[in-house]
């Protein structure tokens, strides 16, 4: 077997593969969805142990002793593989708290945008950071104890508007936009998600029910509960929290915009 | 009746934020949250077994200053039991009475904010909330996610469905 281990937010795991190609290519998915945020450690001391069990015609994945997946196409077993590396680390660390939420920054403070998968984070963070508003992360917001928001830029993945029906990923350059490099605070949340027909009415949250309406974004909750909850409400009990449907994202930025500075500055 | 009557919040399986008009409360057992207002607060942080109904009026009126009926209370009693957030066995005092009945008799009598407790589920597991990406469970590959590099196309995406975590 060949190894590599890494820590990343704390959360200290290994790769083992029987193909040192295999291994190779692991390390750098690993890399890439960690956005750079690892570091190497002694195998040794890892507490999650991942197989890659290479075949001539099948790649099989294992966590913990746990048969998670065997998928014959390499992008497929990647990309997989890549989401698998990212929940671990979401859900086990203990020192940060992991939100599913797009997050940009807005004079020095962030905008959250809590939401799952195809609710339009990408699309919103897009907008913003196209606005000049500085790009954080379209997929996780990574509090740390103080409340304060990490980066985690990872390249957006947008429609590609040369090949019609594929995307592509880019980073915030691409709107000639800028890329948060240091912890922030939260300055608002907005918590909302296109509907066909909707007119953006953002509603006013108290402290308690935006909580509330964030727990289901919260990845670390299932392992720290009590932590998870605890930063959470330190990280956003100065902020405002808004919630609204909201049409196609081009009709709305600005009045998003409007109305982030007008309430948190 | 109600001086034989101790409510009692559940010790186990919840974890509690206190904010400062409210109460967050989830619900390890259920996977539910719960947000309390100020008047349901009052209520829930009274509800530790030594206080009957009539100890918790004196309470909530010492705390906010105002009049209430043993019904209001009453009425943050009966959602907190709804919710499982006290311990087994604490009677009802509406039971069987439509909602809208109860707040408008007591809500016409209440000069302060009527207690009213929030809720909403979260996902069981932390797998509902991460980006959707595809493998394929099958005999054969899911060519549509292979081809479509940030996840899978929305058709067939499913929070439920094993091919996507």
């Amino acid at each position: 077997m060949h190894s590599f281990a890494f820590e990343s937010y704390g959360v200290k795991f290994r790769v083992d593969s029987n193909r040192k190609r295999a291994l190779e290519r692991a390390r750098r998915v690993v890399t890439d969805v960690l956005v750079g945020h690892v570091s190497e450690i002694d195998p040794d001391a890892a507490e999650h142990r991942f197989v890659i069990r290479r075949t001539d015609d099948n790649r099989y994945l294992e966590l913990d002793g746990e048969h998670l997946n065997e998928n014959a196409i390499s992008r497929g077993f990647h990309h997989y593989f890549s989401a698998r590396v990212r929940l671990l680390v979401a859900s086990h660390s203990k020192e940060f708290v992991f939100l599913h939420a797009g997050v940009v920054a807005w004079k020095g403070k962030c905008v959250l945008f809590p939401a799952d998968s195809h609710e339009g984070k990408t699309t919103l963070v897009a907008a913003m950071i196209s606005q000049g508003a500085v790009y954080y992360s379209d997929d996780y917001a990574i509090i740390d104890s103080e409340g304060l928001v990490h980066p985690f830029p990872r390249k957006l993945s947008i429609r590609d508007r040369d090949r019609p029906g594929e995307w592509k990923d880019v980073t915030a350059d691409a709107f000639e936009a800028a890329t948060g490099r240091k912890p922030i605070p939260i300055g608002t949340v907005i918590i909302t998600r296109y509907s066909a027909d909707a007119e953006w009415k953002p509603a006013k949250l108290t402290t308690g029910l935006g909580l509330m309406e964030i727990i289901p974004f919260n990845i670390s909750l299932q392992k720290n509960p009590k932590y998870s909850l605890t930063i959470i409400r330190k990280a956003i009990q100065d902020a405002i929290i808004l919630k609204s449907l909201r049409p196609d994202v081009e009709l709305c930025v600005n009045e998003i915009l409007e109305i982030v500075d007008k309430y948190a500055f | 009746m109600t001086d034989k009557i101790y409510p009692q919040i559940r010790k186990n399986g919840l974890v509690v934020q206190e904010l400062p008009d409210e109460v967050l409360v989830y619900d390890l057992d259920s996977s539910r949250a719960h947000c309390l207002n100020d008047s349901a607060a009052v209520v829930w942080r009274a509800c530790d077994g030594s206080n009957s109904v009539a100890d918790i009026v004196k309470t909530f009126e010492r705390t906010s200053g105002s009049k209430v009926t043993e019904d209001f209370v009453w009425l943050a009693i009966d959602q907190l039991n709804d919710n499982g957030l006290l311990e087994a066995g604490t009677a009802k005092r509406f039971a069987g009475q439509s909602r809208r009945d109860v707040l408008k008799k007591i809500g016409l009598a209440s000069m302060i904010a009527l207690p009213v407790i929030a809720s909403l589920v979260a996902p069981q597991n932390a797998l509902g909330s991460v980006s959707c990406q595809c493998t394929f469970t099958g005999p054969g590959p899911n060519l549509d996610c292979a081809a479509v590099p940030s996840g899978c196309p929305m058709n067939s995406c499913s929070q439920s469905a094993s091919v996507c975590i």
